[in-house]
């Protein structure tokens, strides 16, 4: 008598199921439910009891499906005059494979399928994490950095895969952490996994990897510019943003137009930016010891205090030109006194603030509060990290006013709000 | 009975079903709405890539349209949003397309799955936005009565329509979505059909339960059917037959063409392995540089090169008699947008010249028996191309005629792709599994149509039709149209007359047919205005002849019903008119001549009977 236990996933199976008799493929059994793949390619999700276990036709290995999709890492031989690019999986959609039987989606070992396509270019890649990009951290920044180093030290540019979440706050933190970069630093997600015939991850990894070839000298984001497969953009980091949850062109410029577009294997970069250099020059520290603050209104003084208690800087997302309930400002008096750095943002993202205007930014001014002008908030958490772990505390508010990797727009012009495109 | 002779092929007959009913009250997947304007908001390109399929392995279906790498554009409207353009994960499934198919489902006495489990099923020639389409067996295992017993349903599946080709050529297709997404019920039979007649029923019997429980959508193309026939040669499955009256033309033509490819393949199996070796391909573009062909002159204008080979054994069967080897090789060249295809059967002819082929001969080496393939194509297709049809030439003479066509609109099928492998489907992860309940089962048991029969003897109660009218309306899955219709306008009588008879002859003289929102609308101000019956039928005649709305004509001078003043007016002058003797057997063809507005005849006739006595 064979049983549900006997069985293991991918074993070609004959039960029955009201009255008629079914021949399938075994994938998963649980208290209640058998799971079983039809000839026809349906999964069915039956209940237990009114299934029953006929025969099994053929054993089916447990794992032989991921063993054979898995191949080792593969690096093309270089060939004289192509540029050679290296990739980076950290994790993310981009570097997920979807398991066809389960459908469950899980980080690939092998990233190399997704630039096949890729020919003019020498492309080596390498897995160096395997996180849903929700669970970066400050460590991992400095991991990433590292290994950035070492493949633009072996290569004309490095391309970083990774989850689309936090892509800005880790392209930001990669951007001040090198002051100076032999290639291009470019982070490329995607936002529909590789299994659909619809994926954007070959089109956005096809032109990450064509912008990683100039001689663009900073850290970019490269994701689809519109819902076509026809161009892509490449976004400045440090002053890109997710603004979509799903949309392929989730990522935009905020304050400036995006610094160039890849379309039919060429590349065009529009904006003035850093050439390349001679070293990779990283300082490898960051301070985690910053919160973040966005001011709401009924934000208590309480609730304030405690998130900024302990802290070495807090950025505040205030509202408008950057204010916040004047509830608020003797603890923020007390904190900068106390020499907690409080930095002022807005949470209007695109433009400056300005604490000359209402009497409560005059009063926040008096308080002790530095603010950020058109200094996206995300990417000043990442910049205080940054400064507090590499300057000494007289230099932060200079280091953090200071102009280090175009986190701040010097003219914004008016046809760059966007949004409305 | 079928056209074909043979008794062998005759005999082997087994057909199965599989028919499409969309449901009309919204889509599957996101909460846009059935209907649309024609209205174009913009338009966007996708090019699909397909990767791997299912465990691993790309099916052939998948390669096949991947080898084309085309180019898609679609044209976004009003009832499509994120979801249709793949920028964002499907919503919850639609309750009400979830209760049609759960309803549909008991009617044909199948067993309701416990869990219903949405899949992809990968689709890479565009026509999904995601390449893939999201489908679900809703339940398993039923019947359908007919007079000629039981025929099994193998399932009933919930899944999304896909886009409405609009253009398709240069390596690129153009897609509309106002289709996409909209909930579709599946619905599979074993291969228990006799014959084609009893497909037809099969087709009736079927149908009537899905549109009886008042979900299905009334729109030209709201039921596709499928027809899968095989004649012991392989399954072959012909995809969007829109009318059931062209099932038995189907498997008509599909029984004489395998009859004849059965023939080929009896005088020239010997032949097989010629084509399984590749035989050797010849550009002959050279040869060809003063010819007097267009469509060779065209291609070599840009830049394709003219391709030639030996088909040993083909001679006098590519197209001769009810030999059409050449049509099978046309079908498959389409596919690559070629269409500079020609065989020797055919030439000289289209400005090739008897000195061209002769020297063409002679370059293949044709003998008596050989047929010669002339091809005008790209030359980064070329090599691909020649292996299709190299590979295709072996299959048929194997008589392995598995595969997919179409039904054109006469009737005649042609090759669509090779059968679709089956491991192209996977979970779809973005919509969770959905517990169907005992209970939700057994409050819907409240709403399964009742049998056709007892149908058709409660309209016919209801609205006082005939038993024959009845039967129609039913049969041509009618009756909710009637229902609504009745309700808006409460003549139930001129209701099924119009929608059975009027409308359609109507639509069949103005070439164009009259959406279903509009002919709601009309008989909503037909209700309204109270109508008589000639009002109606000229307003829709206004609509149909001039493209107009019901609101529009409703108002239109026209339509105003003549006054009895208005009519007495109008015979008094026919009775003065000497030419010919008016009587009441002409008065009312007469009053019409008269006339372009409507008018009641009974009140006509009464009237000139009050005149025609002074
Ligand atoms: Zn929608």
């Amino acid at each position: 008598m064979v049983d549900w236990t006997d069985v293991v996933f991918g074993s070609a199976i004959k039960f029955s199921y009201s009255g008629m008799e079914y021949e399938g493929i075994f994938i998963h059994c649980d208290n209640d439910m058998v799971t079983v793949k039809l000839s026809n390619g349906y999964n069915l999700a039956l209940q237990k009891d009114q299934v029953k276990l006929v025969k099994i036709i053929r054993k089916g290995s447990e794992n032989g499906e991921s063993a054979a999709q898995q191949k080792s890492a593969k690096n093309r031989v270089g060939s004289v005059g192509k540029k050679h690019v290296s990739l980076l999986a950290t994790g993310g959609t981009i570097a997920s494979k979807v398991d066809y039987k389960t459908g469950a989606v899980s980080p690939s070992e092998d990233i190399g399928f997704i630039s096949d396509r890729v020919k003019d270019v020498e492309v080596s890649s390498e897995t160096i994490d395997n996180i849903l990009s929700e669970n970066i951290t400050p460590e991992k920044w400095i991991y990433m950095a590292g290994k950035i180093r070492d493949s633009l030290n072996r290569s004309d540019g490095c391309v970083v895969f990774h989850g689309t979440d936090t892509m800005s706050y880790s392209a930001s933190a990669i951007s001040f952490m090198f002051s100076d970069q032999t290639g291009p630093i470019v982070f490329v997600g995607s936002q529909r996994s590789s299994d659909r015939p619809s994926s954007d991850a070959f089109m956005n990894a096809e032109g990450a990897i064509h912008m990683a070839t100039t001689d663009f000298g900073e850290v970019g984001i490269a994701m689809h510019g519109n819902l076509s497969d026809e161009s892509i953009s490449m976004h400045r980091a440090v002053r890109s943003r997710k603004m979509h949850t799903s949309r392929r062109d989730a990522f935009r410029s905020i304050g400036e137009s995006e610094v160039g577009t890849y379309s039919q294997g060429s590349v065009r970069l529009t904006l003035p930016y850093r050439r390349t250099g001679v070293k990779n020059d990283i300082k490898p520290k960051l301070d985690p010891s910053v919160s973040m603050i966005y001011f709401y209104p009924s934000l208590s003084v309480e609730d304030f205090e405690g998130m900024i208690a302990k802290k070495k800087a807090v950025i505040i997302m205030g509202t408008g030109l950057g204010h916040v309930s004047h509830s608020l400002i003797p603890s923020i008096t007390r904190a900068t006194k106390e020499g907690t750095k409080i930095l002022m943002t807005s949470q209007c993202l695109y433009g400056s603030v300005n604490l000359n205007v209402y009497s409560t930014g005059r009063d926040l001014v008096r308080a002790g509060i530095i603010p950020l002008r058109n200094m996206l908030p995300e990417v000043a958490l990442v910049k205080a990290m940054y400064v507090l772990g590499n300057y000494a505390e007289e230099q932060f508010e200079e280091m953090m006013k200071e102009n280090l990797r175009g986190e701040i727009i010097e003219r914004e012009q008016a046809l760059v709000f966007g949004g409305a495109d | 009975m079928l056209e074909g002779t043979d008794k062998g092929l005759r005999s082997r007959i087994k057909i199965g079903l599989e028919i499409h009913f969309q449901v009309s009250d919204g889509k599957l997947f996101c909460r846009c709405p059935t209907e649309t304007t024609s209205t174009e908001l913009f338009r966007f390109e996708r090019r699909m890539i397909a990767t791997a399929s299912e465990m691993g392995s790309m099916d052939r279906a998948a390669k096949y349209e991947m080898e084309r790498n085309l180019l898609s554009e679609y044209v976004a409207g009003e009832n499509s949003c994120l979801v249709e353009y793949d920028e964002e994960p499907p919503h919850e499934v639609d309750g009400k397309a979830l209760k049609a198919a759960l309803i549909a489902s008991l009617a044909l006495n199948c067993k309701v799955l416990d869990n219903i489990f949405f899949m992809r099923k990968v689709v890479v020639d565009g026509s999904n936005t995601s390449g893939f389409q999201r489908t679900a067996i809703i339940a398993l295992n039923g019947w359908v009565a007919t007079s000629r017993g039981k025929v099994r349903i193998s399932s009933v599946s919930l899944e999304e329509d896909s886009a409405r080709l609009l253009e398709n050529g240069d390596g690129r297709s153009i897609y509309s979505l106002d289709r996409l997404g909209i909930p579709l019920i599946e619905i599979a039979t074993e291969p228990d059909i006799i014959d084609e007649h009893h497909a037809v029923e099969t087709a009736k019997a079927i149908g009537y339960f899905v549109q009886a429980s008042g979900f299905s959508r009334m729109t030209v193309d709201a039921i596709r059917q499928d027809v899968n026939v095989s004649f012991g040669y392989g399954r072959v499955e012909i995809k969007g037959v829109q009318k059931l009256s062209l099932i038995p033309e189907v498997i008509s033509y599909e029984l004489s063409r395998q009859e004849s490819l059965r023939d080929i393949s009896e005088k020239s199996s010997q032949y097989l392995d010629f084509y399984r070796e590749e035989p050797q391909v010849h550009d002959v573009t050279d040869m060809f540089r003063d010819t007097g062909s267009k469509v060779l002159l065209s291609n070599m204008g840009v830049g394709n090169r003219i391709y030639s080979t030996i088909l040993r054994g083909m001679g006098g069967l590519m197209k001769s008699g009810k030999y059409r080897m050449g049509k099978e090789l046309a079908d498959l060249v389409r596919r690559y947008g070629v269409k500079g295809l020609f065989h020797s059967d055919e030439l000289p002819g289209y400005g090739i010249t008897k000195e061209e082929i002769d020297r063409l001969w002679s370059k293949t080496k044709k003998a008596d028996e050989d047929a010669v393939l002339l091809i005008a194509c790209p030359p980064s297709l070329s090599e691909v191309l020649f292996m299709e049809i190299f590979s295709r030439m072996a299959k048929l003479l194997q008589m392995d005629l598995t595969e997919t066509r179409f039904a054109a609109d006469d009737g005649s099928t042609f090759f669509l792709r090779p059968m679709p492998g089956r491991e192209r489907m996977y979970p779809e992860t973005d919509v969770p599994i959905l517990r169907i309940s005992d209970v939700t089962i057994h409050a819907m048991r409240n709403d399964v149509p009742l049998p056709m029969e007892e149908t058709i003897s409660m309209i016919s109660r209801d609205y006082g039709l005939s038993a024959q009218d009845a039967y129609v309306i039913v049969s041509t899955f009618r009756k909710v149209q009637l229902d609504k219709l009745s309700s808006l306008y409460k003549h139930p009588k001129i209701v099924a007359r119009f929608i059975m008879q009027t409308l359609p002859e109507l639509e069949k003289k103005y070439g164009r047919k009259l959406e279903q929102p509009k002919l709601t609308r009309l008989f909503a101000i037909a209700g309204e205005k109270n109508w008589i019956r000639e009002v109606l039928e000229k307003a829709a005649d206004l609509m149909l002849s001039g493209g107009l709305d019901p609101d529009a004509v409703a108002g239109e001078e026209e339509l105003s019903q003549l006054s009895e003043d208005e009519l007495r007016e109008i015979i008094v002058k026919l009775l003065a008119s000497s030419e010919s003797e008016t009587n009441e057997r002409n008065i009312i063809a007469r009053v019409k001549k008269e006339t372009g507005r409507p008018f009641d005849a009974a009140q006509a006739m009464k009237v000139y009977k009050s005149v025609s006595k002074i």
